[in-house]
């Protein structure tokens, strides 16, 4: 597979899965998650999945700080609909990392190692999103924001033209090109486009 | 950082699809996309004979479906015969979902009326088998039937499963358990022609 270069130079998160653990799955249940397993779920690498990917680890490492966080331990809250816009999209991101669904995935064993019900929409919180340990009750907020991060005005213009089917093969592949140069100035500009509180 | 898992999931067969969302973006070139077991099973949080059904399920069906072509993401419909909130079919739904991009409300709702995921996993349906794909450009349709019977579940398994989860395991127990958990997985990968029937309607 061919993808951008910024992909492999993105950071990743190891947590510990205590599911993957029990059934024989990972040794001690590690388990890391890279941009590019997100992408390839997620059909695609945009300003929304890179946001939701960044969020979830800026998260997870206030909550947890120089421990390995704990894959399905953590119940996360939207403020959105999960029907509208990217909420979903940002969603199936956040679940691929901690394990949390709403009322999808694995019910668990005599009480343990459930996924469903670790994922709320439509929450009552002044941010995007709340990420909480379910072990200590500790939480934090966070909220994204990337319209700091300018993208090339070409890009509507050929987006236009894609959408249309007017584009050439050279006016594809520069879109494309200035789309993932967007997301890797995002991923260069961590800081600036996340708040966690 | 190398992960440690079960050797058999590196010889698995692995699943390559094409992409319209992917090539449209700029992410992969030609939107050639390739899935394998170790990525679904790190998802579920597990591996086991459920997420291998699925697995090896949407493997062979997108076969059926396509033949020598790649399969296209976001072209397939997935149908289960159960609700979603049922333990089984959730957790095969993610995985197929996972390979295919199908949805039920939480995934990408597309750009003029192009590259949409949503409303393309399908619950209470009605039709024998386990899962049900369907190549929406073609209406091609195809049932998959997954049946465990060939393959026995060694009855130390569930003694040891109940101890690992009343706490009443020691470490070399806990570790059989895992054995022969995984053991039973890589077995049905490799009796996958014995377990799994395709029908194509």
């Amino acid at each position: 597979m061919n993808y951008p270069k910024f992909f492999e130079t993105a950071p990743t998160i190891r947590l510990q899965d205590p599911l993957s653990d029990f059934l024989g799955t990972f040794e001690d249940g590690i388990v890391e998650f890279n941009y590019l397993d997100i992408v390839k779920s997620a059909g695609h690498s945009c300003p929304t999945v890179s946001g939701a990917y960044l969020c979830t680890i800026k998260a997870l490492k206030a909550l947890y700080q120089d421990e390995t966080p704990v894959r399905g331990d953590i119940y996360v809250r939207f403020k959105s609909d999960p029907l509208e816009g990217v909420a979903g999209v940002i969603a199936n991101v956040v679940t691929q990392i901690t394990g949390a669904t709403q009322d999808s995935g694995f019910k668990g064993l005599n009480g343990k190692f459930a996924r469903n019900n670790l994922m709320e929409f439509n929450a009552d919180i002044q941010t995007q999103m709340e990420f909480k340990r379910l072990d200590t009750g500790k939480s934090v907020t966070v909220n994204y924001d990337p319209s700091s991060i300018g993208g090339n005005p070409k890009m509507q213009e050929l987006m236009g033209k894609l959408m249309q089917g007017v584009a050439s093969s050279e006016e594809k592949k520069e879109f494309g090109e200035l789309w993932q140069s967007r997301v890797e100035a995002i991923f260069n500009n961590i800081d600036k486009v996340i708040t966690v509180s | 950082m190398i992960l440690n898992y079960p050797t058999f999931f590196k010889t698995r067969p692995t699943i390559k699809l094409q992409d319209p969302l992917q090539k449209f973006l700029g992410t992969f070139q030609d939107g050639v996309v390739e899935f394998n077991y170790l990525e679904i099973t790190k998802n579920a949080g597990h591996s086991c004979p459920d997420v291998t059904g699925a697995y090896l399920m949407t493997l062979r069906a997108l076969k059926a479906l396509y033949k020598d072509k790649l399969p296209v993401r976001g072209e397939i419909e997935v149908s289960f015969n159960k609700d979603y909130t049922d333990d089984i079919t959730s957790v095969m739904a993610d995985a197929t979902s996972h390979i295919t991009g199908a949805t039920l409300k939480l995934g990408f709702r597309g750009v003029e009326g192009k590259f949409s995921r949503i409303d393309k996993l399908k619950f209470n349906e009605t039709f024998e088998g386990d899962i049900r794909f369907k190549r929406l450009d073609n209406q091609k349709t195809v049932i998959a039937q997954y049946d465990l019977d060939s393959i026995p579940i060694d009855p130390k398994q569930d003694i040891l499963m109940s101890k690992v989860l009343n706490g009443e395991a020691t470490l070399s127990e806990a570790i059989e358990f895992e054995v022969l958990w995984q053991q039973r997985v890589e077995k049905i990968f490799n009796h996958a022609a014995d377990v799994i029937k395709i029908i194509e309607l």
